[in-house]
Parts: structure tokens; C-alpha cells; sequence
């Protein structure tokens, strides 16, 4: 009997553990698209990160810290300078990342979206926009099916001058193609990432016009 | 059993209530609160962010000993091992990583053209897009401070120094000979193909102890990496052909590319200053091979081969006497290099570059035929001994062989030779005391087997920033260069020629939206050559006898906000020099010199129609000649130069890939002020000389290029 109710207690113990840890992450990954300030994305990150630190061999609440940090840049009119710190940050995470989960395909999804949004001028277009379609490049490779891979492409491309070979025409496509994945190829594993559709249908309305 | 289980119960329940509160502050160094800290305790969910006023306060059921750790980037990771029993209050004082992004850089007398660097000041897409440039990396670098319009001679002339004190890199080897070959009257233009680098650092006195052999700078061209694509590309100029084919596989990536080039249209329809008797014709060859091993590793092979045929005719007497001036000939460069880590704290370079070079002049019945080959090998390796504290150190043996044939028309033939070892190492530590200040002292050393000299170059650099972007540098140093190889065919008795830089740069603001750079130098030479003519017209008596000095202002402003879409910058650049070198009698200010150089470049996009604008304009101030006439050594003046150049780009598609139109005009308004004077050799029956007039080669060259890629 005492056997039975140590092992009992372990078993309870443990999977309230881990659902600590997955109860933890999605209640914050909710609360993540629903946040729209840089301030309250930071302080996010920093709580991914944390548990990132106790959870070692988890991958994604390094990643969602990531995310936030980028994320963060999309509000408040941040300048450029204070911008780039949060992708700092970002980066660094992702650094780790990919040392550890090379083999994931969101690694490389977000760090195209993170090389992205280095851009804020027009003198970083060129370095990171290949950089990006690199990252992109990787991200397919490693899982076809990933409907980032054809958003980030395709806002790549949008977002390049037609003088490189860039602009909304060109760039439908892979958009049209990302639209449809996002309604197919959801995740069954709720942590898995989503992000990404809200602004490709944004981008497919200003390729429409 | 029961009592067990209630026992566990409530032994869950206690601890799932038994909260510890931990709050406090985090400062920095000066006591200001930073906001966005992280700070939890390590290995459980546990913790908080600080606030704008740096507070924080979490809650936590852990207890007994725990790490408290802070960690906000760009700064030191903060840890303090605690004894958690009751509520807590913790101040945390953060320190200053000096490794911040942005910490400072060493910057004096360094122009970059990179994308990366945030010394940079041009892009490297600026090469393409700068009007007078026509594709001419040197050319483009000719709109930065510091360099000579010259515009009759093509190459780079720094601060005061002659063509040859500037040395050219290709991913840290040697490239021995950047330019096409430069035979009197007429310009030349830099060999690589601006496509082939990322970035360009132009550094234009008192830089790093890695390069050594150049008096007054150092330019480093740094080729781009992996390919994006698969690519064709055919380009169809007014001037000649090329076409090259890509293939990037995962890794790897192959690019062959050829050209042809043939001026002999441009002869009939423009009315040459030049009187050409074969125009230049011209066919090249490269391939560029990249793998990439791992993350951090990857092997770069380039080799590029061409064969060039000219010859003109220029007035050699007073009785309207011609003279003719040929060369033909063929270079093959060729660079392997591999860059790789042993750990993220060291990473290390290796390369070999080989240049060989078989040319021959005419000038008039006489054949100079100069074969020269030259093999670097090289290693660098970089490491991170601690925080704020790198320190760099290589080494390179340079082989050079030199053999020419002097051949006079009479037949006699005088041969000039010599071979040369060139050994030079250097350490270089890099270290930041703050974020704010750095220091960069460095040594060299070298060794020539020709001459059997060793010297000794001590360099130091240091930087501080004065404000959020501004920035204060100096630097100052010893350079030494071997001798020339015009010199060294005939003696090997000769030492090295020396100058020693010293330099003080200020510079504010932001490469991407508005930079204002100003720097000052004084630059002191000694050991120049010195020689006087001999009978057979070749130098004799030399020695490194001459000195002298420049010292100057260059100024620099870049602005891409204020206008959108609009892009320019200026530069200005005042020079004062006097040098006594070669048969010079006296100190005196070189034939190449203009005290104030001002150019300005600018670039506009009309988005509606694809196109993109540019202008730029050269103005310099005469340039000093020689009246043989006159007692005093190149005491006249010439007029004033100035250049208006413009340019269009408009891109289209075929298919998927983009093309580009492109048309230029240099000289617009078709000012022909004759550039310098050159003396002829022999003088009339009163014993006068004449001076012969040295213009631009076209008084007006119109460039219309077609960029196709499929």
C-alpha cells in the first residue's frame, strides 16, 4: 500500500508538474495576442524566459520570448534604436535556439520574421531581406507544410522594392498560398505556434488594391 | 493510511500557500533605475520584470536556499544566492556590459562601405549607383574625404600619398594589382567587379597592425558570402559584353562569369582627347567558388584572369612628333580563403592569394616586357580573452618575384630582376575599459629578404564616446613599405620608406539617417626614394634620401531622412603637402595634388515609374605642374577641375527576375580644362621645353547599359 500511494503521489506530482508547465504556457500564450503594448510584451518575454530557464529541455518558451521581444517592436511608435535593443534580445534567444532545435522549422520561420523587422531603413533592406530569404529558405526546407514559411516570403517580397525584384504583385502568390495553409495546417499541439495569419490577410488586402 | 494521505494533503496545501514575498530595485552603476529587468529565481516560473521606476516584487512558495538572478541585456548578468524564510526587500545594482551593441567602435581614419559595420558611411550598393563611379569600385571610393579627383590617373591617391602607398585587400590577402595597367595620359579603373564584395573599408590612415606594406592606406574588400539564387545574367553595353551564370545549391555556390570589352565605337562616334591607334580591348574570365562547412565556416574560392591590348599615340617633340605608347597583356589573381571558429571564443582566418602579371609596354621603339608574380599566405586568429577585452594576432609570408626586359630599340637589353620575402606578424589586442571607451594599441613587424631590413611599427587607436551617437577617436602609428619594384630592379641597397599618421576624428549621428564626420591628420614622411636620371633615361644614385609631410581637414556629411527617398552626401577635403621623393630637387607639392577636393553625390527613387536619379559633381582646385622654363619646381598651376556627372536606373522584369536600364553621362557640361602638364623630354634648338597637355580621356563619355537576368 505504501508503495502503491508513493508511486500514486510521484504520478500526481509529476503530471501536475507538467501540466504546470503546459497550463503555464498556454494561459500566457492566450494572453500573448492580446496584448498591444510594448511595456506588457516585455514583461511577457521576460516570464517565457523564466520559464525557459527552469524548463531546459523545452524549446518553446524560448521561442515565445523571442516572439514577444519581437512582437513588442510592433507598438507604441518605438524608435529605431530601442527597437533593435528588443531584437537584441530576441536574437540572443534565438542564437540559443538555434544551437539547440536546428532542426525546427519555426526556429527558422521566427528568425526570418526577426531579420525582417531589423529592417528600418531603407540602408538595412538589402542585408537582412537576403538574410531573411535565407532563414526562409531553411524553415521550408525542414517542414514544407509550415504556412509561415509563405507568409514570411511573401511579406519578404512585399516589402522589397520593385527596383529588387520585390513588390505586392510579385509577392501574392506565396501570400495566396500561406492563406490557405493557415485554414488547413493547424496545430494539434496547442503551444505550437500560430502566429503570422492576421497580418498575411493584411498584406493580401493591400496586394488586392 | 488515511491519516497519511490527509497528512500529504495538507503537507501540499501548506506549501502551496506558503508564499514569500521578494520585492526591491534595480539601479545601474549611477544609481538610475532600469526598467525591463528579468529577475526570478533561477530554475522555477518564479519572478518579475522591473517597472519604469526599476521596481519589481513577485511572489514565490520556494524556501530555503535559492539563486536570485537579474539579467537585462547589455548589462553583466546579476546572481546572489539567498536564504528564503521571510518576505524580502533586494537592491540590485546592475553593471554595463562593454559589449553592448552600442559600445563604441575605433573608428579614426576607417571609411567603411558595409552593411554590417557601424563605422560604416556608404553602402555597398552605393558603388552601383554613384554616377561617376560607372561600376568602378575605386571610382565610387573617390567620392569619399581624403582622395585625389584625379581623374586622369583613376587610381586611389590618399592624404598626400602617391598610387602606390595605397595597398588593396580581398578578404584580408593581398591583391597586388587592384587596377588595370596604368600607362601615362590615359586613367585606368579598379580590376574586381563590384558585385563580388559585401562591403568595403576604406581606411584612409592610421589603421590596424594586420596590414603593413602602405604608406598611406589600406583598402579592405570584403566578398559577400553565399548567393541568394540561381541566376543568368547577360549585360549588353555600349562598351562591350558580359555574362555570367549562378548556381547556389544548399551549401555551396558557383558563379562563372566572362566580359568583353572593345572601346574602338566610342573612338569613331566621340572625339577622343586620346589619339588611339588600337582603343582599348579587353576580354575576362572569373570564377567564384563558396562552400559553406558548418555555422561558422566557410571556404571562398576566386579566380579572375584577363588579357587587355591598347596603344595610342602622344606628342613626344616640339614639331608635333608622335609617339607611340602600347600595352598588352594578361593577369591572373586568384584568392582562397577559409574563415572558421575553434570555439564562440576563437575564430581563425587562413588564405592564399597569387597574382601573376605578364605585360608588355611600348613606348615608342623601345619594349618593356615585365613578368611579376606574387603569393601571399596568410593567418589571423581572433580571440575573446574576457569581457570587453579581444585580442587578434597573424601572421604572412609574401613572396615577390619581379623580372623585366628593358629592350631598346638599338637592341640593347637591360634586365632587371629580384626576388622577395616578405615576413610580417602582428598582435593587436582591442580592449573596452566602458562602454564608452575603448583602446586599440597594436604591433608589427616585418622582415624584407631583398633589402635584408627588419622594421618595427608600433600603431594605437582609441576611441570615446562623447554622447548617444557621437564620438570622439585618435589614432597614430608607424607604416613602412618596401620599395618599389622600379627601384628595387635596380639596387637592393635601399631601406624601407616610412610615414607616421597621426589623427583625430569627430563624428555624430547615424549612418542611416544623418552623419557628420570631420577629421584632421598630419602625416611625416621619411625615407622616400630619392634618384637622379641617368644617361639611359633609367634612375641612378638612389637612396632613401627624401621626407616630407601632408596634413589636411576632410569632412564628410550623409543625409537620408530629410528628404524621403532622397539620398546624398558631401565631402570636402583640404590638403596641405610637400614631399622631396624621386628626382624632385626640392620639397614640393606632387604633380597629383589638389589642395581642396568637394564632391557631392545625390540619388533620388521615383517609386511611380522604377527609376532611380543620381548626380553627382566633383569641383578640385589646379593642381601644380612643372614649367621646366621656370626656376621654380613645380611651381604653375593648372585650372580648376570640376565634373558633373548623371545617371538613371529603371528596372523591369522578365518573367520573375528584375533588369535594369542604365544610362550615364560624365561631364555633362563638357568642361575640358586640361588636367596637368607633362614636359616632353627633349627640348628645341633655343633649349626650351614644351609642355604637353594631359586632358580627360572622352570629353564627354555617355554609358547605356542593358542588365538582364532570367
Amino acid at each position: 500500500m505504501k508503495t502503491i500511494i508513493t508511486i500514486l503521489l510521484v504520478v500526481l506530482s509529476t503530471t501536475a508538474f507538467s501540466s504546470k508547465y503546459e497550463e503555464t504556457m498556454k494561459t500566457n500564450i492566450d494572453k500573448l495576442y492580446q496584448l498591444h503594448t510594448s511595456a506588457e510584451l516585455q514583461v511577457l518575454a521576460n516570464q517565457f524566459e523564466r520559464i525557459g530557464n527552469a524548463e531546459q529541455d523545452k524549446w518553446l518558451p524560448n521561442y515565445y520570448a523571442a516572439y514577444c521581444f519581437i512582437r513588442s517592436t510592433f507598438f507604441d511608435e518605438m524608435d529605431d534604436d530601442s527597437k533593435h535593443a528588443q531584437l537584441d534580445k530576441a536574437q540572443a534567444l534565438v542564437d540559443q535556439l538555434m544551437k539547440t532545435n536546428d532542426d525546427e522549422s519555426e526556429v527558422y520561420a521566427l528568425q526570418a520574421l526577426l531579420y525582417q523587422i531589423r529592417i528600418t531603413d531603407m540602408s538595412k533592406g538589402a542585408k537582412y531581406s537576403m538574410k531573411a530569404s535565407d532563414a526562409i529558405k531553411q524553415a521550408e526546407r525542414l517542414n514544407p507544410e509550415n504556412p509561415r514559411v509563405y507568409y514570411l516570403r511573401g511579406s519578404n517580397t512585399f516589402h522589397t522594392p520593385k527596383f529588387f525584384g520585390g513588390g505586392a504583385e510579385k509577392a501574392k502568390p506565396d501570400l495566396e498560398k500561406a492563406a490557405v495553409m493557415f485554414e488547413s495546417n493547424q496545430p494539434t499541439n496547442p503551444l505550437m505556434p500560430t502566429w503570422g495569419n492576421v497580418h498575411n490577410a493584411q498584406l493580401l488586402s493591400q496586394c488586392e488594391q | 493510511m488515511k491519516t497519511l494521505l490527509t497528512f500529504s494533503f495538507i503537507f501540499l496545501s501548506v506549501l502551496a500557500f506558503a508564499q514569500i514575498t521578494i520585492s526591491g530595485k534595480v539601479l545601474s552603476k549611477n544609481g538610475e533605475p532600469i526598467p525591463g529587468v528579468n529577475i526570478y529565481l533561477e530554475n522555477t516560473y518564479d519572478g518579475a520584470s522591473s517597472d519604469g521606476e526599476g521596481n519589481f516584487s513577485f511572489e514565490t512558495t520556494e524556501t530555503g536556499e535559492q539563486t536570485l538572478v537579474a539579467s537585462f541585456i547589455g548589462y553583466k548578468t546579476w546572481s546572489q544566492t539567498i536564504d528564503l524564510q521571510n518576505d524580502m526587500v533586494v537592491q540590485i545594482e546592475l553593471q554595463e556590459s562593454v559589449n553592448s551593441i552600442d559600445a563604441v567602435t575605433i573608428t579614426a581614419g576607417s571609411f567603411a562601405a558595409d552593411d554590417e559595420s557601424r563605422a560604416s558611411v556608404m553602402k555597398s550598393l552605393d558603388v552601383y549607383t554613384t554616377p561617376s563611379a560607372n561600376g568602378d569600385v575605386m571610382a565610387a571610393i573617390r567620392t569619399m574625404p581624403a582622395t585625389q579627383a584625379s581623374a586622369d590617373d583613376g587610381r586611389l591617391l590618399v592624404r598626400g600619398g602617391d598610387a602606390y602607398e595605397t595597398s588593396t585587400y580581398i578578404d584580408g590577402l593581398v591583391a597586388t594589382k587592384p587596377y588595370y595597367s596604368k600607362t601615362p595620359d590615359v586613367a585606368t579603373r579598379g580590376r574586381f567587379a563590384p558585385s563580388l564584395f559585401s562591403g568595403v573599408q576604406f581606411n584612409t590612415g592610421g589603421y590596424s597592425a594586420e596590414y603593413g606594406q602602405a604608406l598611406s592606406s589600406v583598402l579592405v574588400l570584403k566578398s559577400t558570402d553565399l548567393p541568394e539564387s540561381d541566376n543568368t545574367g547577360i549585360s549588353l553595353m555600349t562598351i562591350g559584353a558580359e555574362a555570367n551564370r549562378t548556381e547556389r545549391w544548399e551549401n555551396t555556390s558557383l558563379n562563372v562569369s566572362g566580359g568583353y570589352t572593345n572601346l574602338s565605337l566610342y573612338d569613331k562616334v566621340f572625339k577622343s582627347n586620346v589619339d588611339w591607334e588600337k582603343p582599348v580591348e579587353s576580354v575576362n574570365g572569373t570564377t567564384v567558388f563558396r562552400h559553406k562547412t558548418s555555422s561558422s565556416g566557410m571556404f571562398k574560392a576566386y579566380v579572375t584572369a584577363d588579357y587587355s591590348d591598347l596603344a595610342y599615340l602622344v606628342p613626344a617633340g616640339n614639331d608635333g612628333e608622335k609617339m607611340k605608347i602600347s600595352s598588352k597583356g594578361g593577369t591572373v589573381y586568384s584568392n582562397l580563403s577559409y574563415r572558421d571558429c575553434f570555439s564562440e571564443k576563437s575564430c581563425y582566418r587562413i588564405g592564399v592569394s597569387s597574382t601573376y602579371q605578364d605585360n608588355r609596354l611600348g613606348f615608342g621603339a623601345d619594349d618593356v616586357n615585365t613578368k611579376e608574380l606574387n603569393i601571399e599566405s596568410r593567418f589571423a586568429l581572433v580571440h575573446d580573452l574576457s569581457e570587453g577585452v579581444k585580442l587578434t594576432w597573424g601572421a604572412n609570408e609574401t613572396y615577390n618575384k619581379y623580372d623585366q626586359d628593358y629592350i631598346e630599340n638599338e637592341g640593347a637589353v637591360y634586365n632587371g630582376s629580384f626576388d622577395d620575402h616578405l615576413l610580417g606578424a602582428f598582435i593587436e589586442p582591442e580592449i573596452k575599459f566602458t562602454k564608452n571607451f575603448g583602446i586599440r594599441p597594436g604591433l608589427r613587424t616585418e622582415y624584407s629578404s631583398v633589402i635584408n631590413k627588419w622594421n618595427i611599427a608600433p600603431r594605437f587607436a582609441l576611441a570615446l564616446k562623447t554622447g548617444e551617437k557621437a564620438q570622439l577617436s585618435g589614432a597614430w602609428g608607424l607604416y613602412y613599405q618596401t620599395p618599389q619594384a622600379d627601384y628595387l630592379k635596380i639596387t637592393t641597397d635601399l631601406d624601407f620608406e616610412q610615414a607616421m599618421h597621426y589623427i583625430l576624428s569627430y563624428q555624430f549621428g547615424d549612418n542611416s539617417e544623418r552623419l557628420f564626420r570631420t577629421e584632421a591628420y598630419y602625416k611625416k614622411y621619411n625615407d622616400l626614394i630619392t634618384y637622379s636620371a641617368g644617361e639611359n633615361g633609367l634612375p641612378e644614385n638612389l637612396q632613401n634620401d627624401g621626407n616630407g609631410y601632408a596634413a589636411g581637414l576632410d569632412i564628410f556629411w550623409r543625409d537620408q531622412l530629410s528628404i524621403k527617398g532622397f539620398d546624398y552626401w558631401i565631402t570636402y577635403s583640404y590638403i596641405d603637402t610637400k614631399r622631396k621623393y624621386q628626382y624632385y630637387p626640392e620639397k614640393a607639392t606632387p604633380y597629383f595634388i589638389s589642395d581642396h577636393n568637394f564632391s557631392v553625390v545625390g540619388k533620388y527613387w521615383v517609386n511611380k515609374i522604377n527609376t532611380q536619379f543620381g548626380a553627382s559633381f566633383t569641383a578640385a582646385s589646379g593642381r601644380p605642374f612643372n614649367d621646366p622654363n621656370s626656376s621654380k619646381f613645380n611651381g604653375e598651376r593648372t585650372k580648376m577641375y570640376s565634373d558633373l556627372s548623371l545617371n538613371m536606373s529603371h528596372v523591369f522584369y522578365i518573367g520573375n527576375q528584375y533588369s535594369v536600364l542604365y544610362c550615364s553621362v560624365n561631364n555633362v557640361l563638357g568642361n575640358n580644362n586640361v588636367l596637368s602638364y607633362r614636359p616632353t623630354n627633349v627640348a628645341d634648338a633655343q633649349g626650351n621645353y614644351s609642355l604637353v597637355p594631359v586632358k580627360r580621356d572622352l570629353k564627354r563619355f555617355v554609358f547605356i547599359g542593358l542588365f538582364l537576368n532570367f
